[in-house]
């Protein structure tokens, strides 16, 4: 089979969520403070909560080349698929074809600029082994990957890569614990109330459909993160970390600094 | 039958798996070609085949493995997709 000649999606949407433990203090604020329906969109009480799935807080998996599992995972394996594919990618490549193939990031609401200094994802030095040298922690990896993900995206954009971030709103993946995928049957009844709620994964990736399809000019825009909303598509706004140039810049120098050390090719 | 297991079968039948999975039968469906990327070649197979299935006659879809959390995998990945499309 060789009818492709080029790359007209790419799909960034591997993933992996380690749960440690379910914050119930989280559930309990939302309720009192009247941010019930924040917390069923994004699992926080607020913007600035921490999560309802707790991941762990003193350090989490390192893969065998020393990055953070859930990092490289969601960020560095994607940024390398992307470098590496460019030439699939462009534009105008063979048969008068003159779009070019669009990046498409899953993103999430969940994502958090907690841990915006990127410390605790820094390059290990040379010769490090394990997690011992890595600083800060990692209570929130998965947020903090997400909004690595935005950032990245962003810079991707300022160096002419269509790159697009899509949110399906609160869904129930695999990746989801277990008890929330069995009330999956009574929580799609609270769709209805709830916006970003899309609950199941076949309304879910409808956005990521239609950006197969949206105008490039307006879904591929650095800081933009496009979600399901009341089953159309629309940037997300309460809650998002904001995405500056500056945070862009230093998430791709830090994933370029982990390509070029630690994931470069063996020689 | 233990717990585990009646979770596990519970688990299944809900409809809970991936975001990529769904979205590369719904592209199958709609007539795109579809290179699925996977890191277990077991389960890999079992999606092509349900979306060259939901695709219907003519669906063009293949299997690509590829480990995003090892470079390694990742550049073999590309590589290979290279080497069949460039």
């Amino acid at each position: 089979m060789c009818s492709l000649k080029k790359l007209d999606l790419l799909y960034c949407n591997a993933g992996i969520m380690p749960v440690e433990r379910f914050n119930w203090a989280v559930g309990a604020q939302a309720a009192f403070t009247g941010g019930l329906r924040y917390f069923l969109e994004t699992g926080r009480a607020n913007a600035a909560s921490s999560h309802f799935l707790l991941q762990p807080s003193s350090g989490h998996d390192y893969t065998a080349h020393g990055a953070p599992s859930v990092f490289a995972t969601h960020v560095l394996g994607h940024a390398l698929l992307v470098q590496e594919l460019q030439l699939l990618l462009r534009a105008g490549r063979m048969h008068g074809n003159d779009a070019a193939g669009r990046v498409i990031w899953s993103a999430s609401r969940a994502a958090t600029d907690v841990l915006s200094s990127f410390e605790c994802l820094a390059v290990p030095p040379a010769g490090h082994v394990g997690e011992g040298n890595v600083k800060g922690g990692h209570a929130e990896s998965y947020g903090e990957a997400k909004f690595a993900t935005d950032l990245y995206s962003a810079a991707l954009i300022k160096r002419n890569t269509v790159s697009i971030a899509v949110c399906p709103g609160a869904v129930m993946t695999h990746m989801t614990p277990g008890f929330l995928q069995f009330l999956t049957p009574v929580l799609v009844w609270f769709r209805p109330l709830l916006p970003g709620f899309n609950v199941t994964v076949s309304r879910g990736i409808t956005a990521h459909a239609v950006m197969a399809v949206a105008p490039v000019s307006q879904v591929s825009q650095p800081g933009r993160k496009n979600v399901l909303w009341w089953g159309g598509v629309q940037p997300a706004a309460a809650g998002a970390p904001l995405v500056t140039e500056a945070a862009a810049e230093a998430m791709y120098a830090l994933v370029q600094q982990w390509l070029d050390t630690a994931w470069a090719p063996h020689k | 039958m233990t717990l585990a297991q009646l979770l596990a079968i519970w688990r299944k039948v809900l409809p809970c798996s991936g975001i990529g999975f769904h979205l590369a039968k719904e592209l199958a469906a709609a007539g795109v070609e579809v290179i699925l990327g996977c890191r277990s070649k077991s389960r890999g197979q079992e999606a092509l085949f349900a979306v060259l299935k939901a695709g219907g006659a003519g669906a063009q879809a293949s299997l690509c493995l590829v480990d995003v959390s090892d470079p390694e995998s990742v550049r073999e990945a590309a590589q290979g997709l290279r080497r069949t499309y460039v």
